[in-house]
């Protein structure tokens, strides 16, 4: 009596749990096909822009000093950069690497250099304007960075023109974490 | 003799538990915290916050659940359940209490509380409510204590602010049970899509009220089971009815959020937190609340007992995923509790465990029948009075 008790009791319970997740997935696949229904009727005539494009392969310049310079600076202390090439750069970053608990692996060191040369650019224009450079081919980009560089107060002498293309290559080259 | 048995075996396994948890609470103090926890800037509400402090909140709820029910709404037959609830309430906000001192370090620093106005702050809220919960929860208790002990004046003056003591207390409990939630409104960003939502207020103070409701059952269960008296089944069937609309109210608030908060595609994503959103949504709700809904299940104890428990488990998984798991961080952080945060909060929860058998069986706070002519002596002394 006992045991057909607790069979009818697990038939409810299976049955009624069946039920239930039924209806929960049954309002979110109804809410998928509304949004989906939104987003194509929302979907603009240009499908995506230079800056979407760009924006597929991004510099990450913040997330690399985030994750390693950040901690323990602040963003006012990259400003004393300004004016350093990438010799003093590079000093700069082994001696941080000397102090226990820095955690800055050999292997990151260029992309480290890279993104600080390149974050004086950021000072004016966005992540997403800097990643643009990426879809232009070589001789353009080379063009461009050198006219950058010869406007006032471009935080860069003419002849680091070389060492912000190859900053600017590392980081469109580095592996995506 | 073997109830006897079982229950040494069990008293044995929460002392050393207790006394591990002592021993890092003592390193905590010692060394730091950084000795014993691995909460970090990434994650700073690690174990001790989700575990500890918003979930000891969550079930020290039952206390004001039970008196709301039955002062409140008149429902006069679970008068019966309100002291073992108010006891519960009160060792969990104690051990709240605790955790949090452990966590902070620095309990002598904790007057500043009172004397830091900050009226818009949800925390400052919470703090002041469940400081001045806490002393409802002393003297509700204190008039069960006064009583028994025969402290006539104590009884008189404690029976006299009793009535508006439960009121003051249920209305500082929906204040603070509900400011738990707006901590985590307040942060957006930080909280995971599928568990962020502006109803967070509403959803913790609905599953605070769950949360009272599955350990005061699961405590009349396994009380009635280890001192031999009559479980009050017709009355837990009852309050498996309350928990029926609840977890229906509940469940709309949460599934309507995710909708409306367009957090569905999160939820039908392959990850580990939809894994465990679908945990928390399936096992820890719609089986209970298919459970519940089966009339023999509600005139089962074991069969309320487990569906409890599995209540009590999505609760706390909830807030877990809400506060910990849930966390949006940046994808190098990561957070493993340690030992020590594990130690710590078991050994304060064992501690708990062993005051209220203690408690329960020095205090009239169960007063069922006995379940024999003869029950072991000692077991049960109240109940074997109470027959006579």
């Amino acid at each position: 009596m006992a045991k057909s008790s607790n069979a009818r009791m697990g038939t409810f319970a299976v049955f009624g749990v069946a039920v239930l997740v039924n209806l929960v997935l049954s309002i979110f696949l109804l809410d998928q096909v509304r949004r989906t229904r939104q987003e194509v009727s929302d979907l603009s005539r240009e499908l995506a822009s230079k800056q979407d494009v760009a924006m597929l392969r991004p510099l990450r310049v913040n997330e690399i000093l985030e994750r390693r310079c950040t901690r323990c600076h602040t963003d006012q202390r990259f400003a004393k950069l300004t004016g350093m090439g990438r010799p003093e750069i590079l000093e700069t970053i082994q001696r941080m690497r000397e102090h226990p608990g820095s955690n800055i692996p050999s292997s990151e060191v260029r992309e480290i250099q890279a993104a600080l040369l390149v974050f004086r650019c950021i000072a004016c224009h966005g992540e997403g304007v800097l990643s643009q450079i990426v879809l232009m081919p070589p001789e353009d980009r080379v063009r461009f960075l050198r006219d950058k560089v010869r406007m006032p107060d471009s935080g860069f002498r003419t002849d680091q023109v070389g060492e912000l293309l190859r900053a600017f290559e590392t980081l469109v080259d580095r592996p995506k974490n | 003799m073997e109830a006897r048995r079982s229950i040494f075996r069990w008293k044995s396994t929460l002392v050393a538990i207790a006394i591990i948890g002592g021993t890092f609470t003592l390193a905590r103090f010692a060394f730091g915290i950084g000795a014993i926890a691995n909460v970090n800037n990434a994650y700073p509400w690690g174990w001790w916050v989700g575990f500890g402090v918003l979930s000891f909140i969550a079930f020290g709820g039952c206390g004001f659940t039970l008196a709301l029910l039955v002062e409140i709404f008149g429902q006069h037959r679970y008068a019966p359940m309100v002291r073992p609830a108010i006891t519960m309430g009160l060792l969990l906000y104690l051990g709240y209490v605790v955790i949090l001192m452990i966590e902070l370090g620095r309990p002598w620093m904790g007057w500043i509380i009172f004397f830091s106005w900050q009226p818009t702050s949800a925390l400052f809220e919470v703090a002041w409510c469940a400081t001045l919960y806490t002393t409802v929860l002393i003297i509700e208790f204190g008039s069960v204590a006064a009583n028994h002990y025969r402290w006539r004046r104590s009884a008189r003056i404690l029976g006299m602010v009793y009535l508006p003591a439960v009121v003051v207390g249920v209305s500082l409990s929906h204040l603070h049970q509900s400011s738990l939630g707006t901590l985590l409104t307040i942060v957006p960003l930080k909280v995971d899509s599928r568990w962020w939502s502006e109803v967070l207020p509403a959803t913790f103070l609905t599953s605070s009220y769950m949360a009272g409701l599955s350990l005061v059952t699961i405590e009349h269960v396994l009380a009635t089971h280890y001192l031999r008296l009559k479980p009050r089944v017709d009355l837990l069937g009852g309050l498996a009815r309350f928990q029926i609309g609840l977890i229906v109210i509940f469940l709309t608030l949460r599934i309507g959020s995710l909708v409306y908060e367009g957090a569905t595609d999160a939820a039908l994503r392959f990850d580990w937190l939809s894994f465990l959103l679908w945990t928390e949504i399936i096992v820890g709700f719609l089986v209970p609340l298919a459970l519940f809904s089966i009339p023999d299940v509600r005139q089962n104890k074991w069969a309320l007992f487990a569906s409890s428990c599995l209540l009590a488990g999505g609760i706390l998984l909830t807030r877990l995923n809400t506060a910990v798991f849930g966390m949006r961080v940046k994808h190098w952080e990561s957070y493993q509790p340690a030992i020590g945060e594990y130690a710590t909060t078991f050994g304060v929860l064992a501690t708990l465990v062993l005051i209220y058998g203690f408690a329960v069986r020095r205090l009239p706070i169960h007063r069922e029948e006995p379940l024999d002519e003869d029950p072991a002596p000692g077991i049960a002394p109240h109940a074997a009075k109470a027959a006579v």
